[in-house]
């Protein structure tokens, strides 16, 4: 078969071209590290890098979330155990006023009662970084509405109001919040209430159980005729018997705010599973996503080695095919 | 005797003389592209009769013969049909590509994704401004990135428009250079043919570009001179042409901006739509009318359109969740309607998506909650970070998925432009290769007939000098 000088170069040029080609595709992969540098050299891979990289951020936020949750449901953790050794405290002064001895002075106790209610308003109007805890979610200052008779933006409020038969102490409790639910993503699949609601821990209107406490408050620190109960003095069995309903009802209180606690710590374990799965799904992704889109370092670099090889050799023809001709003969 | 022997000489180093012409055009054309070889055929002159015997008178050049091959002409115009119309496409694509900057950790899905997660951030922290003000940027990200796709997508099919004209143009001066060799052809004809043999490469070469644009069909005429059709329309007709227009037009229902080639008269009124049926001019086309239109019709896959769309849904239902929701400052049982993205309530496309002023200038007003005065209320943005896996959120896809595919289509299309072009290039250069195996020079070969014809020469030019001895012999006999 003849061969045209011209098919020669052309043949050789198309080969060094491919060669020069792979040469520089094997040293674009080794420098930047990563496999495919155009959507249509492995479109599929590519595509599914995109997807896993979306993936990975989204748990990202979703750790994130738990992270921000974690810290306010343990902080909700702490709050309630602490409501409840108050309550427990509170439990623990009706017993003593129970006692049939004549050494209290029942008003002092009272104030113990009382310094512990306002020991639980101000538990229950805590805050994680500045979001309230038990309002639903009115967690901002500015959603808590001032208006007479209360005197701040806290959720909880003690209002002093004026004596009447039944609450010779005037005391009452407001609150201000609403009992929604404050759901988050922790998945693309599942949600999470991270809140405890006031009617939750408190009973209805969110104020209940702390109106019983007032209640104790009022029969141990007044008499039947509303006035102040003097020292040494004792209850007489209709106010015992007053005093053993409301402890009770307290008692119920505590029960239920320990069960929440419960709940809310399975809240806390929950997300950590979830951290921790999707801690490792995350790792998973990014091996897959590693796979996929990182240059396989040792593959390249003999790959290129090979290339090199091939485009040394291609040259070196170059130079012979320039040399290999009848005129270079011809004197 | 003497006098003969001279003329015979004489006629052996006009023949030699003639075949070292020849093989020296050879060589001197040994790089021309689509140069076919030549070759001087050397015939035995008449013999005459002469003391009773037929002798011979010596050599005549017969002809020069070329080693045009029409079979592997056509196989090769196709193919750079093909070849070329696979450069157009891949051009395109890769710009594309550039546009899009994929593959990429900043591509419009992560940046879509990215928006979406900081609704789920902002959801779990709704109260904090931090979150706010990230919603706002990632939201800004995502919309420049659009705006960057829709100008890019524009940019590239004016560019294509320029380019399909500047083919045209391109197409039409071949047909006329084509035309005119035609008319020197058929002039020249019958008496040089050694001119016809070279202008009919020339001609051939300026086929082969033209074959570039489009699919060529070309038929011989008994003048020498031929016709050039493009996907069976007329382009050149012996020594005439029909020149070719491009025409815009605007479909009137839909704004939607095509282009088409037609044919035209002498005086430049539009005849018939053409389809260049593959090569370049169809690529572009093609792309110029679906690829890269916005308002594309055709129902083959718009990436320019695809992206509007997206944009579009993505507003779509961001706003329909936004404008049932409250800002931090909001007041009223009833929702002020705010819309995250404008324009609102038109449709939003890719190039106009824009984030309202009235959130841009104050992340409060992003409507989060779906009660007025609850800062923890988080029902909006649940819902709108829902919408990155809602499987129906386009085309039965969620939004990252929508634009994966075509993310997808886009590689695949320009993987398939990369191996079409790859093997075509193969497929060319082996039809070259196996044309140039009959009308390639090849030097060594053209060396030996120099050799051959030079060696020749210098026997005949012995053969005048001998019969120039002959005759001085005689002419001196009787001194």
């Amino acid at each position: 078969m003849r061969v045209s000088t011209n098919s020669i170069y052309r043949d050789y040029q198309r080969n060094l071209n491919d060669s020069q080609f792979k040469v520089n595709s094997e040293n674009l992969r080794i420098s930047s590290g990563k496999k495919n540098h155009s959507i249509a050299e492995n479109t599929a891979d590519v595509v599914e890098v995109d997807l896993f990289r979306n993936k990975i951020s989204r748990n990202e936020a979703f750790l994130n979330n738990i992270g921000a949750n974690l810290d306010k449901l343990q902080q909700t953790d702490t709050t309630l155990r602490e409501i409840s050794d108050k309550m427990q405290e509170i439990r623990d002064y009706v017993v003593d006023v129970s006692k049939t001895s004549t050494g209290y002075n029942h008003f002092a106790i009272a104030q113990s009662i009382k310094g512990a209610l306002e020991d639980i308003v101000t538990l229950a109007n805590s805050d994680n970084n500045g979001a309230y805890l038990f309002s639903g979610n009115m967690t901002s200052p500015k959603d808590i509405k001032n208006a007479n008779p209360t005197l701040n933006n806290l959720p909880f409020e003690i209002i002093q109001g004026t004596a009447t038969p039944t609450n010779p102490s005037g005391l009452s409790i407001v609150y201000k919040g609403n009992n929604e639910d404050i759901n988050v993503n922790i998945t693309d699949k599942s949600q999470e209430r991270v809140n405890t609601k006031a009617e939750e821990i408190f009973g209805a209107g969110g104020t209940e159980a702390l109106q019983k406490i007032i209640d104790i408050y009022n029969v141990v620190a007044f008499d039947q005729s509303g006035a102040q109960r003097p020292a040494r003095t004792l209850l007489n069995a209709e106010e015992l018997a007053k005093l053993n309903t409301l402890q009770k009802d307290v008692a119920d209180k505590y029960d239920e705010m320990n069960i929440l606690a419960a709940v809310n710590g399975s809240k806390i374990n929950r997300l950590e599973s979830t951290r921790n799965f999707l801690l490792d799904e995350n790792l998973r992704l990014d091996e897959y996503r590693s796979i996929k889109e990182d240059t396989d370092i040792a593959e390249s670099a003999m790959n290129l080695k090979r290339e090199e090889n091939i485009l040394q050799f291609a040259l070196q023809v170059g130079s012979r095919i320039n040399q290999l001709n009848l005129f270079q003969f011809l004197s | 005797m003497g006098f003969s022997t001279l003329e015979i000489g004489k006629s052996a180093l006009l023949a030699q003389r003639y075949g070292l012409e020849v093989v020296s055009n050879n060589i001197s054309n040994a790089n021309t592209e689509g140069y076919s070889r030549k070759r001087a055929d050397l015939a035995t002159a008449n013999s005459k009769y002469e003391a009773g015997n037929f002798v011979g008178t010596g050599v005549i050049a017969d002809q020069l013969k070329s080693f045009r091959e029409e079979f592997f002409d056509k196989e090769i115009r196709n193919s750079i049909t093909r070849n070329a119309g696979y450069e157009a496409d891949q051009e395109i694509l890769k710009r594309i590509e550039g546009v899009l900057g994929e593959p990429s950790e900043m591509g419009l899905n992560s940046l879509i994704s990215d928006f979406f997660i900081s609704w789920d951030e902002l959801a779990s922290n709704p109260d904090k401004s931090a979150y706010r003000q990230k919603v706002i940027s990632s939201a800004r990200s995502m919309t420049d990135k659009f705006h960057q796709l829709a100008e890019g997508f524009e940019e590239a099919r004016i560019d294509v428009l320029s380019k399909l004209r500047d083919n045209v143009a391109e197409v039409n001066s071949l047909a006329k250079r084509i035309a005119e060799i035609n008319s020197r052809i058929s002039d020249n004809h019958s008496s040089a043919l050694d001119g016809d043999l070279n202008m009919a490469d020339q001609r051939e070469v300026l086929i082969e570009q033209l074959a570039e644009y489009g699919k060529m069909n070309v038929s011989h005429n008994e003048d020498g001179t031929v016709n050039v059709y493009m996907n069976g329309m007329n382009l050149v007709t012996g020594k005439s042409i029909n020149e070719l227009k491009l025409v815009e037009s605007t479909n009137g229902t839909t704004n939607e901006r095509t282009i088409g080639l037609y044919t035209t008269d002498k005086q430049g009124n539009v005849l018939n739509k053409i389809n260049p049926g593959a090569g370049k001019i169809e690529a572009q086309m093609k792309h110029y009318n679906e690829t890269l239109d916005k308002d594309d019709t055709s129902g083959n896959f718009s990436i320019a359109k695809s992206i509007n769309e997206l944009a579009k849904e993505i507003a779509a239902n961001v706003n329909m969740a936004s404008v049932g929701g409250f800002g931090l400052n909001d007041t009223g049982a009833v929702p002020p309607g705010r819309s995250f993205f404008v324009p609102y309530p038109t449709d939003a496309d890719a190039l106009s998506i824009q984030v309202n002023a009235v959130i841009l200038n104050d992340s409060d007003n992003i409507p989060l909650s779906s009660v007025a005065g609850e800062s923890g209320n988080n029902q909006i943005g649940l819902q709108i970070a829902a919408l990155a896996d809602d499987i129906n959120f386009i085309n039965n896809r969620t939004p990252g998925e929508y634009y994966s595919d075509l993310l997808s289509k886009a590689g695949n299309m320009l993987n398939d432009s990369q191996t079409g072009l790859k093997n075509s290039t193969m497929v060319l250069d082996q039809m070259k290769n196996q044309r140039d195996t009959i009308i390639g020079v090849n030097l060594d070969e053209e060396a030996v007939n120099l050799i051959k014809f030079q060696r020749s020469f210098e026997a005949a030019s012995r053969v005048v000098n001998m019969a120039d001895e002959v005759l001085g012999t005689i002419v001196n006999l009787g001194r």
